[in-house]
């Protein structure tokens, strides 16, 4: 206590007191305008990379959840012309950036919503099959926005000169209905020989220009296609489609101005 | 008048005033010296984490993959579906050798052909590394079809 106030007596009675005063007032300075502004700028900084780590991870999450299902087909028995009929498993809204078709990309900017579906237009490959000496298989996919790509199901697509579009390698009948943009409501039955009913889909169509389905089935077997489409009088259309060891997939193609 | 004619007064005030000035004059310098340390050690750490931002936001795939048994040519398309622009070396292994090893530039959300020069057989398999300058790197395997 003694020692406190005769240190204070003494500063009082020091002329350099001057000097330690501003001596502090420039180093307490230094700590508000160098010292603090570093070390909230180094705070900040650090949360920059903490919140690009939180974006990158659900970037990566987002990445990881995408899954749809890519089905391409000729629209057509002998067309050029290719679709692809995307249906989201996921969530998310998945953009389609690029379409392949064997070596050759086409850009492409297509949106399909969380669980939702779509059909790219037509891609014209005919430089692609004019190329074809006998039977030339063609695979498709699709790039997202994301960076995933998605083989379509229906791959290879077979082509050749003499009979058009053929079949792929597992046991398939692929569907696709061609459309004058209105409201449809299909029903689609696919029987086997024995008359038991193995697919049944029914599907609101609404200012699409087709759609296509693939029926996986068990094997070689003669089944039976029935496409009931309900909006306005009923139109049935039937089809025998003979499933083979040598032609394991089929396409059916119902007649365009049939509906 | 008085502190004039009092000369002994006049050498402390003098020396206040020296002392005053001399430690303003430190004073100023070493807030200077400090406040041009601060600036330079905040842009060197911006520019390093930086650095590591770019790092940890690269993002890209080997989107297709196809040999030209014509020219010899390994074609790799690398799509770069991240948020910053990267530069990529492939290199090729496996049953056939080859690299292009010039730091392709691929802008962010762009995909670029890379061309490997090397001499493939129908069935070898190929084991392709593309390696970002920031080193980061991404696997694809291909194996040579039938032409």
């Amino acid at each position: 206590m003694w020692s406190m106030q005769l240190m204070l007596f003494r500063l009082h009675k020091s002329k350099s007191a001057m000097s330690t005063v501003l001596g502090m007032l420039i180093f307490i300075g230094i700590i508000f305008t160098c010292v603090m502004p570093f070390f909230l700028y180094i705070n900040h900084v650090n949360s920059l990379y903490d919140q690009t780590i939180v974006e990158m991870k659900q970037f990566d999450r987002d990445r990881a959840l995408e899954n749809i299902d890519v089905y391409a087909y000729p629209i057509n028995q002998s067309s050029s012309q290719i679709r692809l009929y995307i249906k989201n498993q996921c969530p998310l809204t998945v953009e389609i950036v690029r379409i392949w078709i064997n070596d050759r990309y086409f850009p492409y900017n297509l949106q399909v919503s969380g669980m939702g579906e779509n059909i790219t237009n037509p891609i014209d490959i005919q430089d692609m099959i004019s190329q074809v000496d006998g039977v030339e298989s063609f695979n498709a996919k699709v790039t997202t926005a994301r960076g995933n790509t998605f083989s379509s199901l229906t791959n290879p697509l077979q082509y050749s000169n003499e009979s058009g579009w053929g079949g792929g390698p597992s046991f398939a009948i692929n569907i696709v209905i061609e459309l004058n943009k209105s409201v449809y409501y299909f029903i689609i039955n696919v029987k086997n020989s024995n008359g038991t009913t193995i697919y049944h889909d029914e599907v609101w169509v609404i200012l699409e220009s087709s759609i296509m389905r693939r029926v996986d089935v068990s094997g070689p077997d003669t089944y039976t296609v029935d496409i009931t489409q309900t909006q306005g009088p009923d139109k049935t259309w039937s089809t025998n489609v003979q499933i083979t060891l040598e032609e394991p997939t089929k396409w059916v193609y119902p007649p365009k101005d049939y509906w | 008048m008085r502190l004039l004619s009092n000369r002994k007064a006049l050498t402390p005030v003098v020396a206040t005033i020296v002392l005053c000035g001399v430690v303003l004059t430190v004073g100023i310098s070493v807030w200077s010296l400090t406040y041009s340390i601060t600036r330079s050690l905040e842009e060197n750490y911006y520019e390093e984490i930086k650095r590591q931002i770019d790092a940890v936001s690269e993002r890209f795939i080997v989107e297709h993959v196809s040999y030209d048994n014509e020219t010899d040519i390994l074609n790799v398309w690398v799509f770069n579906y991240g948020e910053v622009d990267i530069q990529v070396d492939v290199y090729v292994r496996g049953d056939a050798e080859g690299q292009n090893a010039t730091a392709i530039l691929i802008p962010h959300g762009q995909m670029e052909r890379i061309i490997v020069p090397l001499v493939a057989n129908m069935s070898d398999e190929l084991s392709i590394t593309v390696i970002s300058r920031r080193q980061n790197v991404v696997y694809a395997t291909y194996v040579v079809p039938s032409s």
